[in-house]
């Protein structure tokens, strides 16, 4: 395989350089919103004049699942110029390989996207603590604790390593989920998505509930009866199912929409 | 270079639109690709720049597989297409960010064309007119000097003037090396630049003639009364007459008039 036609390192800076240079603006004024937005929303949660209790590191988690939110919503902004037949015409012809065009997309909304509001949710818990702590002193005579963030505290709220790795990887899934969804259909990715999620719940669920007539026939109506048992000694058979699916659908995901992106036409 | 053998195509539960097509085009032509509505000629574009895959056959530019979407040919092959968007930047932040993407790029021939068709770089390129944006997407064509230029009714949304410049840029722009493929069904405006002929209708190429080998065949005329006219191939009424292509009886030669010969052509008299 001639890798140039594949992957080329000079292409896919170029192909960042013209995505910065269109989406400049965009970027500039999300990054502004974000950090605006998050500063406000910490802000309110920290301890005022009228109300000062003090303030525990994990009392940050709640704010860093709406900078996630905030995060998930510019991942789902992936291949929009795929959206319709005449930006999609364009954008297929761009002289970049089609593995060059979905790493490029990885890299701005998912790597860059990540590190961007990881690092603004830093700049602003930090602001929010400080501005708080200013807005306090002379006002009481005792002051309340606002222990300052770090990230190592969403790490260790979670009960166990499992547990953390599991998360991890289920918002990595998402994650890809959203990146990709928009190359599974062509218009309303995200309706379509979505019915197609619930669609697959649904027929798991009625295979579930037959299954459960067959194998267990006291089963009633709707009832589910599935037989569990221990694995790997503390994860029961179930919660090992419904963990492979949250952590390693993304395997699947990404090569999906690499060759959906591959074999689009207009 | 365009090599297109055996072709078919249709779309998702419709008839074919072309059936064993086949087609050769050497690069150094600006040729023509005429066709009534509906004959598959924007399909048949798509289909050469990669944005479609047959169903049949072969399609081969410049050595490649377009549905491949090799970025070396894709680097050497620019598509104006009929309906267009752009991002909300002006031409210059255009310029500047897809300029790059293709080697063989004149920025100067670039703002040398946006001269002579009095575009302002400072301009958004989403508060031009549909026929400024046009010409813009032309003189970016023409300056990417891509060996293969795709041009799907180029034409249409440009005032007269405009018209005129398209005609006068493309001719004096064009190398030897390149090959520029002109869809349209607005003959009159490319009568005077295209050297090669190809007509497309129900899903085959019905004539593929160089313009040298048109005139050396027929003469185009315009006379008062068909009487006399032996050799007399195909006729149109006209104000003045009658509009005729008969055969060339000895080194005659005159101008085409493609629209006739389109007719003609469409009409199978000739």
């Amino acid at each position: 395989m001639n890798a140039n036609k594949f992957f080329s390192f000079n292409r896919f800076i170029l192909l960042i350089r013209n995505d910065l240079i269109l989406n400049r603006k965009q970027y500039l004024f999300s990054i502004l919103g974000v950090f605006i937005v998050g500063f406000i929303y910490i802000k309110m949660q920290m301890p005022t004049v009228l109300n000062p209790f003090n303030f525990e590191s994990s009392r940050y988690i709640n704010p860093f699942g709406l900078f996630l939110l905030g995060l998930s919503g510019i991942i789902g902004t992936s291949f929009q110029e795929t959206s319709n037949k005449i930006s999609r015409a364009s954008y297929l012809l761009l002289p970049f390989s089609t593995f060059e065009k979905y790493t490029a997309q990885f890299f701005v909304r998912i790597i860059l996207g990540t590190l961007i509001f990881a690092i603004i949710f830093w700049i602003d818990a930090h602001l929010a603590r400080l501005t708080t702590l200013a807005t306090l002193s002379g006002k009481l005579t005792t002051i309340p604790v606002i222990e300052p963030f770090h990230f190592s505290d969403l790490y260790y709220f979670k009960a166990d390593n499992t547990q953390r790795i599991l998360s991890l990887m289920t918002m990595f899934t998402v994650g890809t989920g959203l990146f990709s969804f928009k190359l599974f259909f062509n218009k309303s990715g995200l309706v379509k998505s979505v019915i197609s999620l619930v669609g697959v719940i649904l027929i798991i669920s009625c295979l579930m509930i037959i299954f459960s007539h067959m194998f267990f026939p006291e089963t009633k109506g709707f009832d589910m009866k599935l037989y569990q048992y221990n694995v790997f000694g503390k994860l029961s058979n179930l919660e090992v199912y419904i963990s492979s699916l949250l952590c390693f659908s993304w395997l699947f995901l990404l090569p999906l929409g690499y060759y959906k992106l591959k074999e689009k036409q207009i | 270079m365009i090599k297109i053998d055996n072709l078919s195509f249709h779309y998702k539960k419709k008839t074919a639109l072309f059936n064993n097509l086949s087609l050769d085009i050497e690069n150094g032509h600006i040729v023509g690709l005429l066709g009534k509505n509906g004959a598959g000629k924007s399909t048949l574009l798509n289909l050469i720049a990669g944005l479609n895959q047959s169903q049949k056959g072969i399609i081969h530019v410049n050595g490649f597989n377009p549905i491949d979407r090799n970025p070396n040919l894709l680097a050497d092959i620019y598509f104006v297409t009929e309906e267009f968007s752009f991002p909300h930047v002006s031409i210059n932040t255009y310029v500047k960010a897809f300029s790059p993407i293709y080697p063989s790029f004149d920025v100067e021939k670039l703002k040398g064309i946006l001269k002579e068709f009095e575009l302002d770089g400072a301009s958004n390129l989403n508060k031009l007119s549909h026929g400024q944006r046009k010409k813009f997407l032309i003189a970016f064509a023409l300056a990417s000097n891509c060996k293969v230029l795709i041009l799907d009714e180029p034409t249409n949304g440009l005032d007269i003037p405009s018209k005129s410049q398209f005609r006068k840029i493309l001719v004096s722009s064009v190398t030897d090396e390149q090959l520029v493929l002109i869809s349209t069904h607005q003959v009159k405006d490319i009568d005077t630049i295209i050297d090669k002929v190809v007509v497309l209708d129900n899903g085959n190429i019905i004539y593929n003639e160089s313009i040298d080998n048109i005139t050396r065949k027929l003469y185009f005329d315009t006379v008062n009364s068909l009487t006399g006219i032996d050799d007399l191939l195909y006729n149109e009424n006209c104000p003045t007459g009658h509009k005729i292509i008969r055969s060339v009886t000895n080194t005659e030669e005159s101008g085409i008039d493609l629209e006739l010969l389109f007719n003609a052509i469409i009409n199978k008299s000739i």
